[in-house]
């Protein structure tokens, strides 16, 4: 009986076997299509860089030529990536706060440029100041030197929510690249043709960005938009060239910051006035920031002329909008942080071209409000170091009041004569920007 | 690990490749594996709620090897009661203990007394209702006398975590489900193929339905003090099918997937939205709960068997007891009991086993009085689930009377429903077959013009948010 049994048996197990394979080979008979296209898909995203995890973008970027990163079809992954740029670059010179601030630059600050590094997008409230605060006390990272930090008045406004308990991605496994769900959402909107082609991407894929000969890094930087090696932040170039095509001030924030101060929505929900205890949670971090030897320098980000106007007048907002320059620069002042109140461009003799949006200063504006607060620090201050001549020659040689740089396809011929306005008008002006005021009617 | 998981998809297929090529003449290596790959499964969620299955697995094996050592009855009940008293006693305390806590409390505080003051919370580790029914359906089986004890540990550990069913069902009978793990397993292509069909096919009931459903029946249950009447209704509709895709839709899945490795599970869900009264909907719906419940609840209280009264009580207690077991909650307790009522009149008057077979056999059209019996069991179900959605009873009350009372406006159809409407549809026309998507019998062609389709669907509309399975937390 026992052989007749195992060979049964080894039937059984040809017959288990065979059927196995023939599944599999069913099963990869008819997936053999769709992974063709999965795997295109990825290579695609590949090479564009657009699928890199934060922790590969920040390696690249300290290894290779000087690159621009910008995911146009996963999230930015903005904390994730500052964080792990800070971790790993420890710079002595950091930057902090919401986008408001992403227009300050590395060669503003010489000779400190060295250790420069703007994590402008990282610090989005209070919540996620103390937990910066907490990593650099704990030594998850160094502590830099000094700190400019843009402070938001919607961080210290009285409203019924509790402050925020801090940025959420400090995981690498948070980045949005590795979640194949995400994937598959992105493919998704390629197919429905939202806001990217295929087409443009498979071009892209071959070369890099065509502004600036940067190598880009993700598919916005492939369009000019990104975080420059030093964290900072450059607009898409084609808002420039629209400039130069009509150099007038106008809010590109969607929807526009006057629009969401009418409406009171999105950072201006109504609010009695500056909470006190927010406003000391701001003062115990900043405390904690220099109890490790760190520098602050407190920024109040500035406004448009015409936001800034319409929070003044808002009944809803007035009071917050006004305890927030009042009582934060007091308070500040009084614990001994130095800092400035950026108001509105005309404070620094700008025009509201220089803004790229109702609450965005541009590159030119940051540089300005930077001189202007090395000008007023006490001498023994780390940033009164910083070379104001060189500086104001930076400002003096910006092509645009919106950017130190023309963008490449301003040497087209139909970019030419609005160019030369703007320039005219600078030289009128004697370097001083005036906004809103249509080109073809010089002061 | 979740079946719509994409380490699932690298899990599957590794599992299933080793477990054919470890197919020997015994089957320990292919339960050693599938042993491993279960609690690896498990683990992947929380490694330290597998000392619970591994307690189970190991009290209910060695109490059913002492029931096969003796006959004597006393010590026999013991043993039993020793299974029971530990099994409940784990669920209770890892699923009841807040609810008891608050209940002990809301009725200390009503008599003036000081709340018990013990505060300490308890995670509720996953599918710890399942398995507990599944081991317990061993002893209780063994006790009885249906089934001889098994001496092979490794078997039993492995029926018991058998990763498909493992954290939502189908619960299975030791008696049905324990003899594929002590006797070769054969690998039948036809079976195999269409177990990938049936996954295919819960897949887009889960991803596809349920989660587009869900946001609508979320909009309705977690704000109906802002809603309107029609949106309250149409959340209703959105829950009830949601339920439907989430819970079936894991239920294919897990069939599909134990036929890849030659181990047939029982059906869960029978086109329930198609049953004609209350007791046929009970025959489609968890199935494998409910004849849990009648086989080890309802008959040993006595079933039918027994006075009018004691009839009455039995289903009454069996559907509150159901209730309790999906959630510590009063709100499940009484969404119980409200089944209870509907199937009480049916069932009293010995008419509850009228639809045995399936609605409009052989048929393309129902009847007018088909049609109007399924709608009417449908309102019925969709009235309850307003119950069973509730965070508290206190809600469900306002949202039945604001749905009554408030303020109407003409609905926006969501493209979720168009996609629900298409599920049932394609289950309407299967309703006959073991799952929507049995159609081993179309020519290859239209197969794959159908799989195409599917995946097609699958792209297009699957929700890319994490959305765990609705039965998971019981």
């Amino acid at each position: 009986m026992r052989p007749s049994s195992t060979s049964n048996s080894d039937v059984l197990t040809r017959n288990n076997q065979r059927a196995a394979r023939a599944l599999a080979a069913r099963l990869l008979r008819f997936s053999i299509p769709v992974l063709i296209l999965v795997l295109g898909f990825e290579v695609l995203l590949a090479r564009l860089g657009e699928s890199w995890p934060v922790s590969l973008v920040v390696r690249v970027e300290q290894t290779a030529q000087p690159s621009l990163y910008g995911r146009g079809l996963f999230s930015q992954q903005f904390g994730l990536y500052k964080q792990r740029s800070i971790a790993r670059r420890q710079p002595r010179i950091l930057v902090l706060g919401s986008s408001r601030v992403q227009q300050f630059r590395r060669a503003m600050f010489r000779p400190l440029d060295a250790g420069f590094y703007n994590a402008g997008g990282m610090i989005q409230n209070l919540g996620d100041l103390e937990q910066l605060a907490e990593s650099i006390e704990a030594g998850g990272l160094a502590a830099p030197r000094a700190v400019l930090i843009g402070i938001d008045p919607w961080w210290l406004a009285a409203r019924d929510r509790p402050i925020p308990e801090g940025w959420s991605a400090t995981n690498d496994a948070h980045d949005a690249v590795l979640r194949p769900a995400a994937h598959l959402a992105v493919a998704r909107n390629l197919v429905r043709g939202r806001g990217w082609s295929w087409q443009a991407l498979v071009a892209g894929a071959r070369g890099p960005s065509p502004y600036y000969q940067q190598p880009a890094i993700g598919a916005a930087a492939l369009r000019g938009q990104g975080f420059r090696e030093d964290g900072s932040y450059q607009y898409d170039p084609s808002m420039l060239l629209a400039f130069i095509d009509r150099p007038v001030y106008h809010d590109r924030e969607q929807p526009p910051v006057t629009e969401r101060i009418a409406r009171t929505s999105h950072q201006f929900t109504p609010a009695d006035g500056v909470a006190s205890a927010r406003l000391e949670h701001l003062v115990t971090s900043l405390g904690r920031l220099r109890a490790q030897g760190i520098e602050v320098y407190a920024l109040l980000p500035p406004f448009s002329t015409p936001a800034a106007a319409a929070l003044d007048r808002s009944p809803a907002l007035g009071a917050w909008w006004r305890a927030y320059h009042r009582a934060l620069p007091q308070r500040l002042a009084a614990v001994g942080v130095d800092g400035l109140d950026a108001g509105t461009p005309a404070e620094h003799g700008l025009g509201d071209v220089s803004m790229i949006d109702g609450f965005h200063p541009s590159e030119v504006f940051a540089g300005h409000l930077l001189r202007d607060l090395v000008r007023a620090l006490p001498a023994d201050r780390l940033l009164a170091q910083i070379d104001v001549r060189a500086l104001e020659a930076l400002l003096d040689r910006a092509a645009l009041p919106l950017a130190f740089d023309l963008p490449p396809g301003a040497e087209r011929p139909g970019f030419r004569p609005a160019f030369d306005a703007v320039r005219c008008a600078r030289r009128a002006q004697d370097g001083v920007f005036l906004g809103a005021r249509p080109m073809g009617d010089p002061p | 690990m979740l079946f719509n998981s994409t380490i699932f998809a690298l899990f599957l297929p590794t599992v299933f490749a080793l477990y054919w090529f470890l197919d020997r003449p015994s089957v320990r290596p292919q339960n050693v594996l599938l042993l491993f790959a279960s609690y690896l499964f498990y683990g992947w969620w929380d490694w330290r709620f597998l000392s619970l299955i591994v307690f189970s697995s190991a009290l209910d094996f060695a109490i059913g090897l002492a029931l096969g050592m003796t006959e004597a009855p006393a010590r026999r009940r013991w043993l039993l009661a020793a299974s029971l008293l530990a099994n409940l006693g784990v669920l209770g305390f890892f699923k009841y203990w807040s609810f008891f806590r608050h209940s002990l409390d809301a009725a200390l505080g009503q008599l003036g007394l000081p709340p018990t003051g013990a505060t300490f919370a308890v995670i509720l580790p996953v599918g710890i209702s399942f398995y507990t029914f599944q081991t317990l359906s061993y002893t209780i089986d063994v006790f009885r006398r249906r089934i001889a004890p098994t001496r092979d540990a490794l078997a039993f550990f492995a029926f018991v975590s058998f990763f498909p069913q493992l954290v939502a069902g189908p619960i299975e009978r030791a008696q049905r489900l324990l003899p594929q793990f002590l006797s070769r397993r054969r690998l039948d292509l036809a079976q195999a193929s269409d177990g990938l069909r049936q996954m295919l096919w819960g897949l887009t009931k889960k991803v596809v339905v349920a989660d587009n459903l869900a946001p609508l029946a979320d909009a309705a249950f977690n704000h109906w003090a802002q809603q309107d009447a029609t949106v309250l209704l149409l959340g209703m509709v959105a829950f009830t099918i949601q339920i439907y895709g989430d819970f079936s839709g894991y239920s294919d899945i897990a069939i599909g997937c134990s036929r890849l490795f030659g181990i047939d599970l029982m059906r869960n869900f029978a086109t329930p939205f198609f049953a004609r009264d209350i007791a046929e909907f009970w025959r489609r719906w968890h199935i494998s709960l409910s004849t849990w419940f009648r086989d080890y609840l309802y008959i040993p209280l006595g079933g039918n068997r027994v006075g009018r009264l004691r009839h009455a009580r039995n289903i009454l207690a069996t559907f509150a007891i159901s209730g309790l077991w999906h959630g510590a909650d009063w709100t499940y307790v009484i969404w119980g009991l409200l089944h209870g009522l509907y199937a009480l009149p049916a069932a009293l008057a010995g008419r509850h086993r009228r639809h045995h077979d399936t609605v409009a056999h052989q048929r393309l059209v129902p009847s007018a009085r088909e049609l109007a019996q399924m709608a009417t069991t449908f309102l019925m179900v969709l009235l309850a689930f307003v119950l069973f959605r509730s965070p508290t009873l206190a809600d469900a009350v306002g949202f039945l009377n604001r749905l009554a009372n408030g303020p109407r406006t003409l609905p926006q159809l969501d493209h979720a429903f168009v996609l629900a409407s298409a599920m049932l549809g394609v289950e309407w026309l299967q309703r006959e077959k073991a799952h929507g998507l049995a159609i081993a019998h179309l020519p290859r062609l239209a197969r794959w013009l159908i799989y195409d389709l599917l995946l097609a669907v699958l792209f297009w509309y699957a929700h890319t948010t994490y959305a765990p399975f609705i039965y998971f937390q019981f």
